[in-house]
């Protein structure tokens, strides 16, 4: 298992179609999709957290979670609040081992945590020179990132301020910008628009599109139902299963009966008032 | 790996250091409670300890080389060192500690990580032992015999106790229960150092601050470089830095479930 941003050498790339790994077919009305390198699969994942004190209970947060995400694949995690989604989240990233189970990737990893990690007193420049140099990127490559990003997002006019003086709004796209900043193969996002304007949030979204369409897999933690078009798969993680469901092309695929059984587990109703639930602020 | 490999991913680790380094020193100088705390624990500390010492009439009661005060005002210019600099040590690892992981994530090393944290204590522990020195050398009535010894001692316990804030901020990464540590610790390591109680020297010389102490206190009264002193001293540092590179890399690398 990986745990940089980098492939490792024991990182496995697996040619295999998902028809064929999982004995299923016609899964995707997209099939180069469905043809498309998984750039990370996981199998069997466990995680129970457990406690040193006495009589605190342990939480089995993880139990036999599977799913695989492929190159210029959107797939959404969707869940109840303390389901385990950013658990699954950073044991897909590397930040966080499983107790049980495999999480294979090929190639680079781009992670956006729910809470920004980043460095209070350093300026939104000094974040993105601080990231790139971890990334091994060249100056000219961190300039360009943060022109390409600050411009996309819009909080050019922010460079010089220092983390702890940003709104969330903007602390939250310098925490996407660090995700994204080295083009990785593969993007995992927790929630990654709390905070964000109408404006920024539907930037996102054609930023997203874009990332797709250069073939980079996107995984993203969302609580808007209504955004569901917007993924090419949605995992619906109930009770430390993952149940999986294709959106979109010729209709859905509900391959497991407990997937559209849970949908409304976020509590959020329609589409203006998915996105303010979610964090997504004005118009 | 070929030779130019090799180079240029020794290139992209020095510069991830240096980077690392940047970032956590700015930090730093960037609190202005911080800058306030420095510029004033210093001369408080010294004064306090001095008048204190001061105080009591010279009876014998203290084994003191210099006169009571002298003695007071150096004790103080240590603690206040080390205090300053342990306590940097500590929220340093507790403040970048999720960041620390992410950058982790992405592609920095711990070693690089803890050497960019290693370079911040020492830089940092530079400056405070620069305030302390200038202090002392202010509130002293008489002239310092070695000022460059007094430099090297207090460096020497601002080095010790960042390094035993790294610890503490690895093992427990709680603001307050690590500083009640931090301060309990460097009060008893203190009042061990500073000579004033006949307590058996082979307990006293393995007080972190011990070496130090007696270090500045040599400079101040005699005027000499005493070498055996920071010798022992830089024996503190391995111990302490070897123990605090196990538990920051344990912290950095073993993933986040607290």
């Amino acid at each position: 298992m990986s745990t940089n941003g980098r492939p490792s050498e024991g990182d496995a790339t697996d040619e295999r179609s998902a028809n064929e790994r999982d004995g299923r077919s016609n899964e995707s009305s997209d099939d180069s999709r469905v043809d498309a390198e998984a750039v990370v699969e996981a199998r069997g994942i466990e995680k129970t957290y457990d406690s040193w004190l006495p009589f605190a209970r342990s939480v089995e947060v993880l139990d036999g979670a599977a799913l695989e995400v492929r190159r210029g694949e959107v797939v959404g995690i969707m869940g109840a609040n303390g389901s385990g989604k950013s658990t699954l989240m950073e044991i897909l990233a590397g930040i966080l081992d499983a107790d049980a189970g495999t999480v294979e990737r090929a190639g680079t990893v781009g992670w956006c945590p729910q809470e920004p990690r980043l460095y209070d007193r350093l300026t939104v420049d000094e974040t993105f020179r601080l990231f790139g140099r971890a990334y091994g990127m060249t100056d000219d490559e961190i300039d360009d990132a943060r022109e390409w990003l600050t411009d996309v997002l819009d909080f050019e006019r922010f460079r010089d301020r220092q983390v702890r003086h940003l709104s969330g709004g903007n602390r939250q796209k310098l925490n996407l910008s660090v995700a994204l900043m080295h083009e990785p193969d593969l993007l995992l996002l927790d929630e990654p628009y709390t905070g964000f304007d109408w404006e920024t949030f539907l930037a996102f979204w054609d930023l997203t599109e874009e990332l797709r369409d250069r073939g980079v897999g996107v995984a993203v933690i969302s609580h808007i139902i209504n955004e569901r078009d917007r993924f090419d798969v949605v995992y619906e993680l109930h009770e430390g299963h993952l149940h999986r469901e294709t959106v979109g092309g010729e209709g859905h695929d509900d391959r497991d009966a407990d997937a559209s059984a849970q949908p409304s587990d976020t509590g959020v109703q329609s589409s203006d008032t998915d996105a303010r639930a979610a964090g997504v602020t004005g118009e | 790996m070929t030779g130019e490999a090799r180079t240029a991913g020794l290139n992209a680790a020095v510069r991830r250091a240096v980077a690392g380094t940047a970032a956590s020193t700015r930090s730093f100088f960037r609190e202005p409670l911080t800058i306030a705390l420095l510029l004033a624990l210093p001369a408080v500390s010294i004064e306090i300890y001095g008048a204190s010492l001061g105080q009591f009439p010279e009876l014998g009661v203290f084994a003191s080389v210099g006169s009571l005060e002298t003695t007071g005002r150096i004790t103080g210019a240590v603690f206040a060192t080390g205090a300053l600099a342990g306590v940097l040590g500590l929220f340093q690892m507790i403040s970048a500690r999720d960041a620390d992981r992410r950058l982790a994530l992405c592609g920095f090393r711990g070693v690089e990580l803890l050497g960019a944290r290693f370079a911040t204590v020492l830089v940092v522990s530079g400056a405070i032992a620069a305030v302390s020195t200038a202090t002392l050398a202010g509130l002293l009535t008489t002239s310092i015999g070695a000022p460059l010894g007094v430099f090297l001692g207090l460096v020497l316990a601002g080095v010790i106790y960042g390094l035993i804030g790294v610890l503490v901020g690895s093992v427990l990464p709680r603001e307050l229960e690590g500083s009640l540590v931090l301060v309990i610790l460097a009060d008893m390591d203190n009042v061990f150092a500073s000579g004033l109680f006949a307590i058996d020297e082979s307990v006293t010389r393995f007080a972190p601050l011990s070496q130090p102490h007696e270090l500045v206190t040599r400079a101040v009264v005699d005027g000499t470089l005493a070498v055996d002193h920071a010798v022992a001293a830089l024996g503190h540092v391995a111990v302490f830095g070897v123990a605090a590179v196990a538990a920051y890399t344990y912290q950095v690398e073993r993933g986040g479930d607290d």
